[in-house]
């Protein structure tokens, strides 16, 4: 992927919405996939290592859509920042079981799915793991866990606010 | 918006109080007189004290004498120090009169001092005291404060208040005749004290003809007060000018936090990967924003006709621009997987802490939004040029902001680069162990990151803190051949390049004023030195060649000084080192355990009389034990 230099030109005041459709990142069906085991995650472990493996999976999809679009440069660069927030929050919780599938990532730019159906896969999976991460702060045994679940949640939430496509979407966190 | 003081809202009005106390003329009622001379006192002893503060080179050494400059500098406080010494006894001559200090000549001159004595305070902020008593920089204007156009502009303005307060003098000391009522050793103190401060006013002149440089000039008058301005948090639709106004702010607030954290690197918990991911990550972004918003200004330059360099420029700051958020953001993507470790609690370095401030405006200034934001539903299209930069002075403005933007970034980068090192040195950077392959067994949640991820990631440091300094000098040029107001900048990182001075310790100035004539009661001049004894001799009266005279002497008390020292030293080096005597009663004590006892009873012989027994004890405690015992049996 080529960097793209911001530009004034009308072109990027009128067509915001048509450059980001013609550049494309893969990723949504890794996406649907961790939005599942999410989903299914019922212990406090399985959460975490889920939740674990979604950030990563944000932060790599962020980085890839970070040039995608010059006005959603800050956004996509921040997100990626919050999902390592919440990766590194989830990191150090007790109950995270010594497994390896967080380091497994995302596949992309293969196929061909538009930027903004990108951000708005990395809002319904941040919107999952605030939920998901939140219920596990309230059922968390420990302190610490408590503490890196809610952290955590805290991270999605960001994510799930910069993702949102308008301010109808967005929700306080 | 609330700005800081500078050092010019006092000097400017410092000039216009002694300009409005010189137009009293000398024709003043005695009262008012005597109150003016006692205001004009303290006055030239706080000019005194501006040029007392800077440690100068030694008079008559190379480096004074091959640098006009510095040699007007010295020649400028030595001339004050001789008119400061001239007034102390006129003030004291004139203490127990009657004096109106309500009248106005005498407040202009009281509201003079007060305001410059305001200003070197203000100096005096950007200094701490140094272990060794030395002072320090605190601040980033601290080597511009002492840079060679600064203090050539320092000494330029003290010049010119003396002129006005010369001239002045020479009015009161004229009227101030025997005849009106002054007394003598006051008008004489006038008399003298008008050739000093002219002599002052004529030596430093004659080191900047016509004038001190601009740019010294107006970095004088800029200098700040030591601390940050009051935070100015982004309020909700700012228009242009309050949000390049908030640029300069927050980026000067940033300048104070990356200064005060600097060197906190190895040791503070806000030291640590979280702070400098922000940093990157608010890099990044206000670096990518502000390229958009230079893009913008090179096409409203275009539209408002300004000339094709000033054009070129802005391409030129465009291109360096759009080096500095790969940099950072190649930064960023590095901070994805290496950290300092668990995190340890909420601790952010004071950048981190305030850095989205200059995020959120320095978006809000290239995108059409006033509500901007990161957010995704806030992204907007650029600003329309028009709007952006309707005029010139609108233009000059927003590049002024821009040039905040990057000072700030650089400093920071920098910063952050010497902090990271330190990180790498210390084996401080780790990798998640989740993120490795699965062969790693190590049963942690982070394992130290490979030497040379780390190497790389110094690396994209380097290339970050080179891209922002080019775009920095890049901005420079374009604010001085603009006449932004922000040129101030380009002249500061220029001049602390390259410091004349330091400054003084603060018992520096307590010596210096020591080494002056105390002024007793009575004593109505300074004391004169030989050389300059023989120049009154000869009845000359040539301000420069009396100056000339005076720092002879100075110069001459200082190497006997040091030479009175250096002597002092080498005696006690070649003295034997003298035994502290013993004291009577434990010598006394020590001789008696060797006296041998009366048979029969505990009662010691008494040899001699009581009172040459210790004395005796003394030559006792130095013989052999064995003499001594033999002796006491003979």
């Amino acid at each position: 992927m080529t960097s793209q230099r911001p530009h004034p030109q009308r072109a990027t005041r009128t067509s915001l919405n048509q450059r980001a459709a013609s550049r494309q990142v893969d990723g949504i069906p890794e996406i649907s996939g961790i939005t599942t085991r999410l989903r299914d995650a019922h212990s406090l472990p399985d959460t975490l290592a889920a939740g674990f493996e979604a950030f990563e999976a944000v932060r790599q999809l962020a980085r890839g859509c970070e040039d995608a679009v010059p006005g959603l440069f800050a956004a996509f660069m921040t997100a990626a920042d919050a999902a390592i927030d919440g990766r590194d929050a989830i990191t150090i919780a007790p109950a995270l079981p010594p497994d390896r599938r967080g380091g497994a990532g995302v596949s992309m730019p293969q196929a061909s799915v538009p930027v903004e159906e990108m951000a708005d896969a990395m809002a319904g999976l941040s919107a999952v793991l605030t939920d998901r991460l939140s219920r596990a702060a309230a059922i968390a045994a420990t302190g610490a866990d408590r503490a890196a679940c809610t952290e955590a949640a805290q991270a999605a939430g960001r994510i799930c606010h910069l993702m949102a496509r308008d301010d109808h979407d967005r929700r306080p966190w | 918006m609330t700005m800081t003081a500078v050092l010019g809202d006092f000097l400017r009005p410092a000039r216009a109080h002694i300009t409005a106390a010189t137009r009293s003329g000398g024709d003043l009622p005695l009262p008012a007189r005597r109150a003016v001379i006692t205001e004009l006192d303290r006055l030239v002893t706080t000019m005194t004290r501006y040029l007392d503060d800077l440690a100068l080179a030694d008079d008559f050494t190379p480096a004074s004498v091959a640098n006009p400059e510095m040699q007007a500098a010295l020649n400028g406080r030595l001339a004050l120090r001789r008119a400061a010494a001239s007034l102390h006894p006129a003030a004291a001559a004139v203490r127990e009169a009657g004096a109106d200090h309500a009248h106005p000549a005498a407040e202009h001159v009281s509201a003079a001092n007060s305001y410059l004595a305001a200003g070197r305070d203000l100096l005096h902020t950007h200094f701490t005291t140094g272990p060794a008593g030395q002072p320090t920089g605190s601040t980033w204007w601290a080597p511009v404060i002492t840079s060679p156009p600064v203090t050539a502009a320092l000494t330029a303005e003290l010049a010119a208040c003396s002129r006005q307060l010369g001239a002045w003098t020479a009015q009161l000391s004229r009227t101030g005749s025997l005849h009106a009522g002054l007394p003598a050793g006051a008008s004489q103190g006038l008399r003298a004290a008008s050739r000093w401060l002219r002599a002052a006013a004529s030596t430093v002149h004659s080191a900047h003809r016509p004038d001190p440089p601009a740019a010294g000039r107006r970095l004088l008058a800029g200098i700040p007060a030591g601390f940050p301005p009051l935070r100015q948090p982004p309020g909700n639709a700012e228009p242009v000018p309050d949000l390049c106004a908030g640029i300069s702010v927050t980026a000067e607030r940033l300048r104070h936090a990356v200064r005060a954290f600097a060197g906190q690197g190895s040791w503070s918990p806000a030291a640590n990967s979280t702070s400098w991911r922000r940093h990157a990550l608010a890099s990044a972004i206000t670096g990518h924003a502000s390229e958009l918003t230079l893009r913008i200004l090179s096409e409203r330059a275009g539209h408002l006709d300004l000339s094709p360099a000033i054009r070129a420029q802005l391409a030129s700051a465009s291109e360096a621009f759009s080096q500095v958020w790969p940099a950072f953001r190649a930064i960023a993507r590095h901070w994805d997987t290496i950290s300092t470790g668990a995190p340890h609690g909420p601790d952010t370095s004071p950048v981190a802490a305030e850095i989205d401030d200059l995020v959120l405006r320095t978006g809000r200034l290239a995108y059409d939004n006033h509500h901007w934001t990161p957010d995704r539903a806030d992204a907007s299209p650029a600003r329309n040029p028009a709007d952006l930069a309707a005029t010139v002075s609108d233009l000059r403005a927003a590049l002024g902001a821009v040039h905040h933007t990057i000072d700030a970034i650089s400093r920071i980068t920098a910063c952050d680069t010497d902090a990271v090192r330190d990180a790498v040195s210390g084996s401080r950077l780790y990798l998640p162990t989740r993120l490795m392959p699965e062969h790693y067994d190590i049963p942690f949640p982070y394992a130290p990151a490979p030497p040379a991820q780390a190497a790389q990631l110094l690396g994209c440091y380097d290339t970050a803190a080179t891209a922002t300094r080019r775009a920095a000098l890049a901005l420079d040029k374009l604010a001085v051949t603009t006449g932004s107001p922000s040129g101030m900048l380009a002249f500061a990182r220029h001049s602390a390049d390259s410091p004349l001075t330091s400054r003084q310790p603060a018992h520096g100035y307590r010596r210096q004023t020591q080494a002056q004539p105390t002024p007793l009661p009575g004593v109505l001049q300074p004391r004169a030195g030989k050389v300059e004894d023989i120049l009154h001799s000869l009845l000359i009266t040539n301000p420069g060649m009396l100056l000339r005279a005076a720092a002879i002497d100075e110069a001459a008390r200082d190497l006997i000084a040091n030479a009175e020292a250096s002597s002092r030293s080498r005696d006690s080096i070649n003295q034997p080192p003298q035994r502290k005597p013993a004291t009577p009663s434990r010598a006394a004590a020590a001789a008696a355990r060797d006296l041998p006892q009366a048979p029969g009873g505990g009662q010691q012989v008494r040899l001699t009389a009581p009172a040459a027994a210790a004395t005796s004890s003394h030559a006792a405690a130095r013989v052999p034990h064995s003499s001594r015992t033999q002796g006491a049996a003979n």
